[in-house]
């Protein structure tokens, strides 16, 4: 899809500085190189305050045929498909109003700059909380985890995000508000454009506001981890956990490679074991019942007694968590993180197969799994040939347990020169539709089904 | 005289369209046609009577394609009468074409009589002692009558008997009486299945109960079934009349199918002023066999049947009557015997009555659903309480040659009560 | 009139034994559960995904609408055949084809009965969350149509939760896979889209379904009230103590009266309203949060609590409720079932609006409602052979909806717009809301040949155009 910014768009420009307020929009290099995306920097960053000021500039944008990346942290920016082109970004963070909280009803409205720590800072002060804990929890916003259906841990108890978002406000790339969704949990009037727009990483349209379900803090919150002599065991058990009515707020799984990166028990895992982080949350009483199944189950599968943490330890422990994800990034340059997503039963086999390929190319992978979704996340730097192919046999591995595998955090010439997307016989209609919304393609080209 | 239309307009408005019938309907759960179901049925029936979009006598199937289980009435909240609407249903279309001459021959003249009817079992026992039938059968003489034809090889060998007036002997003079009954021994079994008569009464005077076997004539249900309400009202009559002349504390029979239309006689007959309290009376006195061992309290003296036992629910004992807790009350009582209960117990077995000589393959393949359930279940017998069940089942364990006896309850009990007097005996 | 060659090429297609075309057979797939009727040209049952197609591709070319149905149990008229055309039947596709527990997934045909999958799963010890009033009968495709909900959802989450992948069948024929075995599946959630399209965007022909593990335990209790206030106050005060309820449903005295006169559930009929609480989760924790729930329904001046105690009275009470709906039947055959949703704690006052509502027109209203997550069931009955009595519940309706609306709401909870609602979505939407949906109905169906006349309002020149076929 072509589309031509004339150069010199000085309408455009002069247009966004009214929109906005000449103040809330920054053309200088110091700003601008701060929003650079894969070695492209936007000509100017603007920083609305609102959603009408979203719509306006979005307008403008539109007629001008001027590229937008909207930005929320930034911490998604540079994941999965490329971007192909930017003029300018829009900078949400500004907007952090919460427009809505409805604490009897356990439903916040919020604009998308809000980050997720923050919201639950203020959820806290009612003892409700956002059940969300994605990697980049303290810096990511709102807006951004839904526009990237960014999941976290908490999945397995609490749903994915798409069944956490009642509703988003967007702002189409023709520059218009839409309101899908409501505030209320059980809703089917129309169709269901928020499920649409979560997850479209910014190629539908803006996302401005989102209503999310928020939850009671539990009265109790137990972290349990288990260190095991063989991957196989902790898949058993994990099995075993799965296959029972336990409902554990986490399941996830940690191997020494990615456990060097976290402080505290992931630091202590020798060669060959796994860590298995289970939580349960709840009242003391279901807690207790999760203990006692969890520490007699561990036990069955040849583990060691359980490391038992509690509520603040809980949290400094899920902060150790998310922080291994960029302290691994951060190790090597040429890091790559990749997401394999397989039947929930034939992830042992995923694992399995990862090492054994990195042993193959003779480099080292790390990985984390949500276990009981079938996700799993390797880690690996390679060089671009190695990197290349390490990932196509890594599509095969998982295409043939019946899952896929795409990259997520890569250097820009990695993400560039793979293609991202897997195979998929819907991409057809997925295509339809950008080009329905976006028929100028001015809303982060590239990204998404960009290299289709 | 209001018309069938006027007469069944209210419960065919009750009709709301929920679609909960649609989990009871065999034929449905076969076809995936709406119009197999009750829903669809009723309103296509009330299409034809109340909205005249519909010819009547283009809805064939729809009316005579309907088993009249009445398994969709157990998950009708509103309680339209689905059994009841088809038969009226029926009743028009007869009304409008008027009968034929065998069905007016068969419904007045033949099952009016006990004699007659068993002499008419003479000849068909005739044509399979001298191997006639089975030469039709092989000849394929029998596939001119279509479905008829195909179900003809269901109905198994006519047995010996000397019909209605051997059976009235069998009774056994008792004592000092609990209670004094009228048998009621139905078309069937005098002339298909004496042994199960016999079986009947010895399980009645072994319970302390004085029998005595009126000249009682077919209930009626065929006649209605087909259509010909005023022969069943004629029958209806007739035993009514009989009943009067008796001085019983009930009239007992052992077929689901009789005893759920000999209590509907009250219905039947409601438009009637000289008939309508007689019919009510007569209703009043009407028992299943199972009901009534658990009224009056069965004697639980009874030797020990090794057996694994599993019941099919008759569709008029369990949804027209809702008669489902006693005859497995009567089975647990038996010592020895494990009671499994199979899945879809109370789902219609596909006989209702004389459906499979229009409907073979439909009545064949509720059948087979019927048999899966019962090999799930591991029995070694079978129980119900119909002679139309049992044929179907007999002719379906035997067809997948399944290592199953089927009985009537009376018999599994009659076995029971033998097994004592022989242990009894010196 | 629909060409009789037409009826020729499905034949060809499906086989003669599964195309209906008499009039008996229009007249029979014209309705659904609602007293709307529309007759339709022809039914064909496909038998699998590539009948589906060939018949899409056939009704493309012609320019045929297609209804896609499965047992036309809905309650918005979401199958009736407004524009006439092909009713495409997927009853006869219902296979389970694949069951897993290790990986929570089973794999089915469109036209599984949700009970029929239920008892399958019971004994492996699994279930499928979403248990909508009618599962007995509902077809899993129907469900995934209207987004389906059901007392469970209130602890366990609606239909979109528990579909991970869908195989569907376009307007012009095309098959194609949205959402995935797995989780997680990149690009846009056009399964997400998909549910809750009442058939208007394709024609679902394989579905890839989540399980869960059934609970340890449950226990189930009958809450009686003197005023609807206290029982929306109870209601409001077990969420808000952390309790998630397995089912939280609130029945009227009205209600309670109608269900009493077709099934013994033993329900009172002289109280403000019930309500019907499970629990569900650990078998030694249950017996607290009951403890809980007793001093709760207490402080709100609970009248009596009874406890079931057995898996029968557990069964009769649920009974009681699940035949509500055709209870109401028994009264009054034709009624309109309102579906309008509030915030939770606005339901005392919602069900107080319906009252006075009620008043104002002059009609009966029987009230269920899913109160734990603030789901009306208003039922409003009416005498069909009185135009005024027709006239005043439409209107009824209508100012249900829009109190809803007015409390925070929406005008459907789990019912679909179908045909019943189409006047009250520019109530809840503004026209560049309806515009985006209009948008994603024709990247999907650009000729609106699927389901036409669902869901989105109708445009001016469509009700012209229908007006000039039918002079």
């Amino acid at each position: 899809m072509e589309k031509k910014t004339p150069p010199e768009n000085q309408t455009f420009y002069q247009q966004l500085g009214k929109i906005v307020g000449p103040e809330n929009m920054k053309t200088d290099d110091r700003t601008v190189s701060r929003y650079a995306i894969d070695g492209m920097v936007p000509r100017a960053v603007a920083f609305p305050t609102g959603t009408k000021q979203v719509a306006q500039a979005v307008k403008a944008a539109s007629e001008a045929r001027v590229a937008i990346v909207p930005w929320g942290s930034g911490s998604g920016q540079q994941v999965g498909t490329c971007l192909s082109e930017m003029d300018i970004v829009l900078y949400l963070s500004r907007m952090k109003r919460v427009t809505d909280f409805d604490a009897s009803n356990f439903t916040v409205q919020v604009e998308a700059g809000l980050t997720n720590a923050e919201l639950q800072t203020q959820l806290a002060e009612h003892n409700l909380f956002f059940p969300l804990r994605p990697a980049h929890s303290e810096t990511s916003s709102i807006g951004g985890q839904v526009a990237t259906n960014g999941n976290g841990p908490a999945r397995i108890l609490y749903g994915n995000l798409r069944d956490l978002v009642l509703g988003v406000t967007v702002v189409t790339p023709a520059g218009e508000i839409v309101h899908t969704g409501g505030k209320t949990m059980k809703n089917v009037a129309g169709l269901d454009l928020c499920k649409m727009f979560i997850g479209s990483w910014g190629t539908l349209g803006v996302i401005t506001e989102a209503v999310v379900r928020v939850y009671p803090l539990p009265e109790v919150a137990r972290g349990f981890y288990i260190t095991f002599a063989s991957p196989e065991d902790a898949f058993q058990m994990i099995g075993r956990v799965l296959d029972s009515p336990l409902t554990p707020s986490a399941i996830e799984l940690v191997d020494p490679v990615a456990g060097r990166h976290m402080d505290g028990i992931g630091a202590r895992l020798n060669e060959g074991e796994v860590l298995l982080i289970i939580t349960a949350e709840g009242t003391p009483g279901d807690v207790e019942r999760h203990g006692k199944d969890i520490t007699e189950l561990a036990r069955n599968h040849k583990a060691k007694s359980p490391t038992v943490l509690e509520g603040e330890e809980v949290v400094k422990a899920w902060r150790a968590y998310h922080h291994m994800h960029a302290d691994l990034l951060a190790s090597d340059p040429a890091m790559i993180q990749g997401k394999a997503s397989v039947p929930i039963s034939r992830l042992d086999d995923l694992f399995r197969e990862v090492k054994r390929v990195g042993k193959g190319y003779g480099v080292e992978v790390g990985a984390t799994a949500h276990g009981g979704n079938g996700i799993l996340y390797p880690y690996f730097a390679a060089n671009d040939e190695k990197a290349s192919r390490i990932i196509d046999e890594l599509k095969r591995t998982a295409a043939g347990l019946g899952g896929f595998f795409v990259v997520e955090a890569a250097p820009p010439q990695v993400r560039k020169s793979v293609q991202i997307m897997p195979p998929r016989n819907d991409y057809a209609l997925m295509k339809r539709l950008k080009a329905e919304f976006d028929p100028h393609n001015i809303l982060n080209p590239g990204r998404l089904l960009g290299g289709l | 005289m209001p018309t069938v239309a006027e007469q069944i307009a209210e419960t065919l408005q009750r009709c709301n369209k929920c679609g909960l019938c649609l989990a009871g309907c065999p034929i449905y759960k076969i076809t995936g046609i709406e119009w197999t179901n009750a829903r669809g049925r009723i309103a296509l029936v009330r299409s034809a009577l109340l909205d005249k979009r519909v010819n009547i006598d283009d809805l064939k199937d729809p009316i005579f394609n309907c088993l009249t289980c009445n398994g969709c009435t157990e998950h009708c909240p509103a309680g339209v009468p689905t059994g009841e609407i088809i038969f009226r249903a029926r009743e028009e279309v007869l009304r409008q074409h008027g009968d034929s001459w065998l069905q007016r021959f068969l419904f007045r003249k033949v099952l009016r009589s006990p004699s007659l009817l068993y002499k008419a079992s003479r000849l068909l026992r005739l044509a399979d002692v001298t191997g006639l039938r089975m030469l039709a059968r092989k000849l394929g003489l029998t596939k001119i009558i279509g479905d008829a034809g195909k179900a003809e090889a269901m109905v198994p060998k006519v047995p010996p008997s000397e019909g209605l007036e051997a059976i009235k002997r069998l009774p056994a003079k008792i004592k000092s009486p609990r209670q004094r009954v009228a048998y009621f021994v139905g078309c069937y079994a005098p002339n298909f299945a004496p042994e199960k008569a016999a079986a009947t009464i010895r399980v009645l005077n072994r319970n302390n109960i004085e029998v005595e076997v009126p000249d009682f004539v077919c209930c009626g249900l065929p006649a209605a079934g087909y259509g010909d309400m005023d022969a069943s009202r004629e029958l209806a009559k007739t035993n009514i009349e009989m009943a009067e002349k008796l001085k019983v504390d009930a009239i007992v029979t052992a077929c689901g199918s009789c005893s759920s239309f000999l209590k509907d006689y009250a219905k039947l007959l409601e438009g009637d002023p000289d008939w309508a309290e007689r019919a009510k009376a007569f209703a009043a006195k009407v028992k299943d066999i199972s009901e009534y061992l658990m009224e009056v309290g069965l004697d639980k003296k009874m030797g020990e049947l090794k057996l694994k036992v599993t019941y099919h629910d008759p569709c008029h004992l369990a949804h027209y009557q809702k008669i489902k807790e006693q005859p497995r009350a009567l089975i647990k009582s038996i010592p020895g015997v494990e009671f499994v209960e199979m899945a879809e117990a109370d789902m219609c077995c596909g006989a209702a009555g004389s459906y499979a000589f229009k409907n073979y393959d439909l009545s064949r393949k509720v059948l087979e659903r019927k048999m899966a359930n019962v090999a799930r279940t591991g029995a070694d017998v079978l129980v119900s309480s119909c002679p139309a069940c049992v044929m179907q089942l007999s002719c379906g364990v035997n067809q997948e040659k399944m290592p199953v006896r089927v009985m009537e309850i009376v018999e599994l009990l009659d076995q029971a009560y033998r097994k004592a007097e022989e242990s009894e005996k010196p | 009139m629909i060409a009789k060659d037409v009826v020729k090429q499905l034949t060809k297609i499906v086989g003669k034994e599964n195309v209906l075309a008499d009039l008996k057979d229009l007249i029979a797939y014209s309705y659904d559960a609602t007293p709307r009727q529309e007759m339709p040209d022809v039914i064909v049952f496909p038998r699998n995904t590539a009948d589906v197609s060939a018949i899409m591709k056939l009704a493309h070319r012609e320019k045929l609408p297609v209804v896609p149905r499965g047992a036309g149990t809905n309650l918005s008229g979401g199958t009736v055949p407004f524009k006439g055309g092909i009713v495409l039947e997927i009853s006869r596709m219902n296979r389970i084809l694949e069951i897993n527990t290790a990986n929570r997934r089973v794999v089915v045909e469109p036209g599984v009965v949700n009970l029929d999958l239920q008892n399958t799963l019971a004994p492996l010890g699994y279930f499928y969350p979403p248990d909508p009033a009618s599962q007995k009968s509902s077809t899993l495709a129907g469900n995934i149509g209207e987004n389906a909900g059901g007392p469970l959802c209130l602890r366990y989450g609606v239909t979109s939760k528990y579909v991970c992948g869908i195989e569907i069948v376009l307007a012009d024929g095309e098959v194609m896979n949205i959402g995935d075995y797995v989780d997680d599946s990149p690009g846009y959630d056009l399964r997400g889209l998909f549910i809750g399209s009442e058939g208007i965007l394709g024609v679902a022909t394989k579905l890839v379904l989540h399980i869960i593990p059934k609970p340890e335990a449950n226990r189930t209790m009958l809450a009686i009230f003197d005023n609807l206030e206290d029982a929306g106050q109870a209601v409001s005060d077990i969420i808000s103590a952390g309790i998630v309820p397995g089912a939280l449903e609130l029945l009227d005295q009205k209600m309670c009266w109608v269900i009493e006169q077709s099934v013994q559930a033993g329900y009172p009929t002289d109280s403000a309203g019930v309500l019907l609480i499970e629990v569900a989760g650990f078998a030694d924790s249950l017996n607290k949060q009951v403890k809980e729930i007793e001093e709760i329904c207490q402080r709100s001046k609970v009248k009596e609590l009874r406890i079931a105690q057995t898996a029968a009275e557990r069964d009769a009470l649920w009974k009681g409720r699940r035949g509500a709906f055709g209870a109401v039947a028994r009264i009054c055959p034709p009624y309109s079932v309102c579906d309008g949703t509030v915030p939770r704690d606005k339901l005392a006052q919602a069900l107080h609006k319906v009252g006075e509502i009620a008043e104002k027109y002059k009609v009966l209203i029987a009230n269920v409602a899913h109160a734990g997550d603030g789901n009306l069931h208003p039922l409003i009955l009416f005498d069909v052979n009185k135009p005024e009595e027709k006239a005043a519940a439409k209107k009824a309706g209508d100012e249900v909806l829009s109190a809803c609306i007015a409390l925070g709401g929406t005008i459907t909870g789990e019912h679909g717009i179908g045909l019943e609602k189409l006047d009250a979505m520019p109530h809840l939407f503004d026209p560049l809301d309806i515009a985006a949906m209009r948008q994603v109905k024709k990247v999907f169906d650009p000729d609106d040949i699927l389901n036409p006349g669902k869901v989105l309002p109708h445009e001016k020149a469509e009700v012209s155009a229908k007006e000039k076929v039918l002079h």
